[in-house]
């Protein structure tokens, strides 16, 4: 199957109308027919001086064929071809030119092949196939400058390797016209000339040549094939000092093509590497782009976490406030929590830049914002009023009120977790690790509000039994997050950073627990749970954000 | 970890073990298979992987550079008609073929790498056996394997045995050596697997091994 | 001048090859392929005495989740090898005919990949936004929401080993939308094994 080929000089080339894929056909299909300008000169030629005249004649047709199809595709577009019609005016109109120039050069040919012919013809054909392949070129100038041509070193190689399948084709019709009047000057010139440029751009792509901007050839697959390049056209030089007969003639005409296949097998080396990397550029834009969505998306769900252990530690505080009469401490730290929580919470529905959030669309998390919402209304005015009041009735309320907000604040997490999805075991264990991690944050400023109640003497029985729960619950989850548990999809952790960080709670955990536990605490043992406490999230905080963020867990 | 498996395997008996036994398999092999019994030289061990999430391959086969030739990477495949298998296939063929007589693992390498470590339940036919050797040799061999010389000479490997064959790993040429013989010598391809992995992808993945006549590796 | 300095340039590197003690195979010394403008040789690590050690040598991650591949785990793709995927390099890769797709999430292809390897991880392809632009680049037609796979191009696609989902999952994926499996090429050795073998690693830019 034929490889699509490709673009000779491309930059940005989205700018335009086509995609870069469909620019590279053009311009490559474009690029080719300079090359079949001189190709069906050349077999013109040797039909006229009867070399090899039947297969002349037979690829004469088919180059035809090619660039009458061509220069109309390239025009109205065809899907065979891979062609798209250009929109460009200055496109068109070069392109029109071209079309008028080859409308009566293809009759002339058709008369060549069907054998009735008159020297007039091939008068006419040498006369305008360079022509022909200068507005042609001019056309493929167009196209290329349509893309935003970028003049890297690469494209250029790209360009003047295909521009050398051209000149493979001019030196063999200027070496048939020689044959055909020895005494040309005309001739002569030009076949001098083209191949001077031929060696000149062979050599500027094995060595580099700053005039036409090309650097020396890196990659070792190319530079092999130009030196085999090299070598064909040593001993094509070397043949066309000594050629004489027609068989040499003959000999040399095949020559030519087999410079041209190889020198087309080069281009589209250059082309493939020039592809491959705009290839590459493309689709590291497009993950980079789907990975900074991710990590929004972890980051968000990281924040409502937080949330639940927010509505917690506000019941906290303000209960600490109640205690210690008023204490400023407290009562800052209450407000700050709450400013926090009102905060996150808009920036999930109209975005955050500074917390990093974008605005919500999704209908389902709208919904379950609103929820909480109904609750967080009130329940912030009670919090307000206790800042400036103090009054029992609004702490009451908060103390009343804060698991229900707690368990509408999780739903929310739920509510991300399914509108984000994960991908993959790993991924699926290492959100489960993180929702549980983050969870014993909540825990914590649960467990000593709970305390805080029991030692206050409201409902005391009920927040006892409850204290019990809250510490069983903390245990076992800090138990199967230190070694791991199947059922909960919790894997254990190999991470020594992590493993550390969990130890460390540990034994913060193993200080606390028979405080929390005891039923008469000292002043001493107050102020020590009161400080271990926001120790014990701190902590916890820092080996949720490891578990989130290590890549080997 | 050093511990007699003969013990061990009366309290668990073959294939019997506890549904709590099972579930405290932190690393398993598959998700249906935590484990497998086979019977290395008498002695029933338990193949398992190490249990230790940071436990690391610090031995010779965490070696990266080993002189190339001789010691130079191997293609997927021995031959076209020879199947690569890789660990969990290594596995369901010692528990659904070794285990019931049906099939024979084979390690390829010469016998002080054999008697140094190898994998459970493994017999070892040196690659260099046939090739030095000849028909007769083969002819013998072929017959430990369970292949039938009938009344006309010729010789029927209707009920031969599987083997599954390796070596040291992906830069080890001695069980394609010992497959290509064995080719050859007229052993049916499709009674031959290739585990390229080897020793070391055995190794890299914490699986039990035996060293000195059935003893489990520490 | 030009030409005798190249020729003479290339007889050193051809020596050095040559020369070196652990080679790929033994007519295979080294592999050249190209990554973002520059030339990069992948080889084996020279030293005979050299050891892995890094987390690659790690023999129990958990399982679950880091259960073991089977051989084939995608019916109809083929699993290949350190010595296939370094031909698709050389013959597919280098004239853009084949890409070689580094399944794993971002921060680990960040620590370093197989020279020649794009980063594609594998959740992307769960991910209607994405997945179609993804697919045009690997010569997917789309055209009215309808996915035509007859030039998309082969692939190889790796991960960190036999222990790891990720490649596994890419390979599913694809196919369940519609990618040829014949075009789909599984290097199960992956990371581990690339450098249990010395062989030549690139941290992307």
């Amino acid at each position: 199957m034929r490889k699509i080929v490709v673009a000779l000089i491309m930059g940005g080339l989205l700018a335009w109308g086509m995609s870069d894929k469909e620019l590279a056909i053009n311009i490559n299909l474009a690029g080719k027919q300079r090359m079949l300008t001189q190709r069906m000169a050349k077999d013109l030629l040797m039909v006229v001086a009867g070399i090899k005249s039947q297969e002349a004649k037979e690829d004469l047709r088919s180059s035809m064929e090619l660039f009458d199809r061509t220069i109309k595709g390239l025009m109205q577009g065809d899907k065979g071809l891979g062609l798209v019609a250009s929109k460009e005016q200055n496109v068109q109109e070069q392109l029109k030119k071209v079309y008028s120039l080859w409308l009566p050069f293809k009759e002339r040919v058709e008369r060549i092949l069907s054998g009735n012919y008159s020297k007039e013809d091939v008068a006419y054909i040498k006369e305008h196939d360079l022509k022909l392949l200068e507005e042609m070129n001019r056309a493929v100038g167009f196209l290329v400058e349509s893309g935003k041509a970028s003049k890297a070193q690469k494209a250029q190689a790209i360009n003047l390797a295909g521009k050398e399948r051209m000149l493979t084709q001019r030196i063999a019709k200027d070496l048939l016209l020689l044959h055909l009047d020895p005494n040309s000057k005309e001739a002569k010139a030009d076949l001098q000339e083209s191949m001077a440029l031929f060696e000149r751009i062979l050599k500027g792509l094995q060595h580099g040549d700053k005039e036409l901007g090309l650097a020396p050839t890196q990659a070792p697959w190319i530079v092999a094939e130009l030196q085999r390049a090299q070598e064909m056209w040593e001993e094509f030089k070397a043949r066309v000092q000594k050629a004489k007969s027609k068989e040499d003639l003959a000999k040399l005409m095949e020559m030519s093509d087999a410079l041209l296949a190889q020198m087309n097998k080069i281009t589209k080396m250059y082309e493939a590497i020039y592809n491959r990397r705009k290839k590459i550029a493309s689709i590291n834009s497009i993950v980079n782009e789907f990975v900074e969505e991710k990590e929004g998306q972890k980051h968000v769900i990281n924040l409502a976490g937080k949330q639940r252990m927010l509505t917690q530690k506000m019941s906290k505080e303000a209960l600490l406030a109640a205690l210690n009469q008023g204490s400023q401490q407290n009562l800052g730290q209450l407000r700050s929590d709450m400013e926090l929580y009102d905060r996150t919470l808009q920036g999930f529905k109209k975005g955050d830049a500074e917390l990093g959030l974008s605005a919500t669309t999704n209908p389902e998390v709208l919904a379950a914002i609103q929820q909480v919402e109904q609750l967080w209304n009130p329940f912030k005015e009670h919090v307000e009023r206790f800042l400036a009041q103090g009054s029992v009735k609004d702490l009451g309320y908060i103390v009343a009120k804060n698991e229900e907000l707690l368990k509408r604040s999780n739903d929310l997490v739920q509510t991300f977790k399914r509108a984000y999805p994960t991908e993959g075991l790993m991924d699926e264990s290492r959100r489960e690790i993180v929702d549980i991690a983050g969870r014993q944050r909540m825990l914590t400023q649960k467990m000593t509000k709970e305390k805080l109640l029991v030692m206050l003497g409201v409902n005391p029985e009920e927040n006892k039994r409850k204290l019990q729960e809250t510490i069983a619950l903390f245990d076992r989850s800090l138990h199967d997050l230190i070694h791991g548990n199947q059922e909960r999809l919790l894997a254990k952790p190999s991470n020594k950073a992590i493993i550390q960080q969990f130890r460390k709670v540990e034994t913060l955990w193993k200080q606390l627990k028979p405080l929390y536990e005891k039923d008469q605490l000292s002043d001493a043992e107050k102020e020590l749970l009161m400080k271990g406490n926001v120790l014990l999230l701190k902590e916890m905080d820092k080996a949720v954000v490891l578990c989130e963020s290590a890549t080997e867990y | 970890m050093k511990r007699i498996l003969a013990a061990c395997w009366i309290v668990v008996a073959l294939f019997g073990a506890t549904k709590e036994e099972d579930e405290m398999v932190l690393v398993r092999i598959t998700k249906d298979i935590p484990y497998i019994y086979v019977d290395h030289k008498g002695t029933k061990i338990k193949v398992m992987r190490i249990q230790d999430p940071g436990h690391l391959l610090l031995d010779d086969y965490s070696k990266t550079s080993r002189p190339c030739p001789p010691f130079c990477i191997h293609p997927i495949s021995v031959d076209k008609r020879i199947k690569t298998i890789a660990t969990v296939e290594m596995i369901e063929f010692m528990r659904d073929k070794v285990n019931s007589g049906k099939g024979f693992v084979i390690d390829a390498r010469l016998p002080h790498w054999y008697e140094l470590e190898t994998i459970p339940s493994a017999i070892n036919l040196p690659f260099t056996l046939l090739e030095k050797g000849d028909k007769e040799v083969a002819k013998k061999l072929f017959k430990l394997f369970g292949m039938e010389v009938k009344a006309d000479g010729s010789w029927d490997f209707s009920k031969a045995k599987e083997l599954a064959i390796f070596c040291n790993g992906v830069w080890c040429d001695q069980s394609p050596r010992l497959i290509r013989q064995l080719l050859k010598y007229g052993y049916p391809a499709d009674k031959i697997l290739y585990y390229r992995n080897g020793m070391q992808g055995w190794k890299l993945l914490g699986l039990t091994t035996v060293v000195e006549k059935g003893k489990v590796k520490k | 001048m030009g030409r005798i300095w190249i020729v003479a340039l290339m007889a050193v590197l051809a020596l050095g090859g040559e020369d070196l003690k652990v080679k790929i195979t033994e007519d295979l010394p080294y592999v050249d392929v190209e990554v973002n403008g520059k030339i990069v040789r992948i080889q084996r690590i020279q030293d005979t005495n050299h050891k892995l050690r890094n987390s690659y040598i790690r023999t129990s991650r958990p399982a679950p989740p880091f259960y073991v591949q089977r051989f084939q785990p995608v019916e109809g793709v083929e699993t290949i090898g350190e010595l296939e995927l370094l031909d698709f390099l050389q013959k597919k890769v280098n004239l853009d005919e084949g890409l070689l797709i580094d399944a794993r999430m971002p921060q680990w292809f960040k620590q370093g990949t197989i020279p020649g390897a794009v980063n594609i991880p594998f959740s992307l392809f769960y991910s209607n936004r994405y997945t179609d632009r993804i697919l045009s680049h690997l010569g997917v037609k789309i055209e009215n929401g309808k996915r035509d796979f007859s030039n998309a191009t082969e692939l190889v696609i790796f991960d960190n080993g036999p222990w790891c989902q990720q490649a596994v999952r890419e390979i599913k994926n694809l196919v369940q939308l519609g990618y040829p499996k014949e075009k789909i090429h599984y290097y199960r050795g992956g990371m581990q094994y690339w450098q249990i073998l010395g062989l030549t690693t690139l941290k992307p830019e």
